[in-house]
């Protein structure tokens, strides 16, 4: 029962501090602070699901050829998340407008769900958290 | 922001934190606090991330 109140406190803690952060400061650019946010996401999404398929592979629970199809997915997925990421630095530095985020997000979006999926199937149906 | 949205973030991150680790979450947590990112702040998010080889160094 202690654990549980513990958790709860812990949990609630977290949530108050992430609140506060987000609620700090209202961003001049919602556009430029939403893309950044959303490519971390996805960075994070990735580095979690592929780290986490390495070592199942590295532990010899995936074969060779099924590791190296993961491997084409997750590099055409880091491709085009580099292209996305590229453009919003170009977009910060008022290279470019927004208009070719979309597109660009878009594709590694599609890259990264193929590769998430895929890693999905082949290591057992378990599900990546985000 | 939605206080239903920000109890599903925060159920998130700590899901995130219970099974991936503090790694993952001081990530996201860094990203969702960055409001208006500099040119540098993207750039250090493009050289942190992993190419899918490292990983298997």
């Amino acid at each position: 029962m202690k654990k549980w109140v513990r958790f709860s406190v812990l949990l609630l803690g977290m949530i108050f501090l992430v609140g506060c952060a987000i609620n700090a400061q209202a961003p001049k650019d919602p556009f430029l602070t939403g893309a950044y946010r959303s490519l971390s996401a996805m960075d994070t999404t990735y580095d979690v699901s592929w780290g986490g398929f390495v070592q199942l592979y590295k532990d010899g629970l995936v074969k060779e050829e099924t590791f190296q199809l993961g491997k084409k997915l997750a590099n055409d997925y880091f491709v085009k998340w580099t292209d996305a990421a590229i453009y919003l630095k170009k977009y910060s530095m008022g290279e470019v407008d927004q208009g070719g985020f979309d597109l660009l997000k878009g594709l590694a979006d599609e890259a990264l769900k193929a590769m998430k999926d895929y890693l999905k199937e082949k290591s057992g149906g378990v599900k990546p958290i985000i | 922001m939605d206080k239903y949205l920000l109890a599903y973030l925060g159920l998130s991150l700590a899901q995130i934190l219970i099974e991936k680790g503090p790694e993952a979450y001081f990530r996201i947590v860094s990203a969702l606090q960055t409001v208006d990112p500099k040119m540098e702040n993207i750039q250090k998010m493009i050289d942190m991330a992993k190419h899918p080889d490292s990983y298997l160094k």
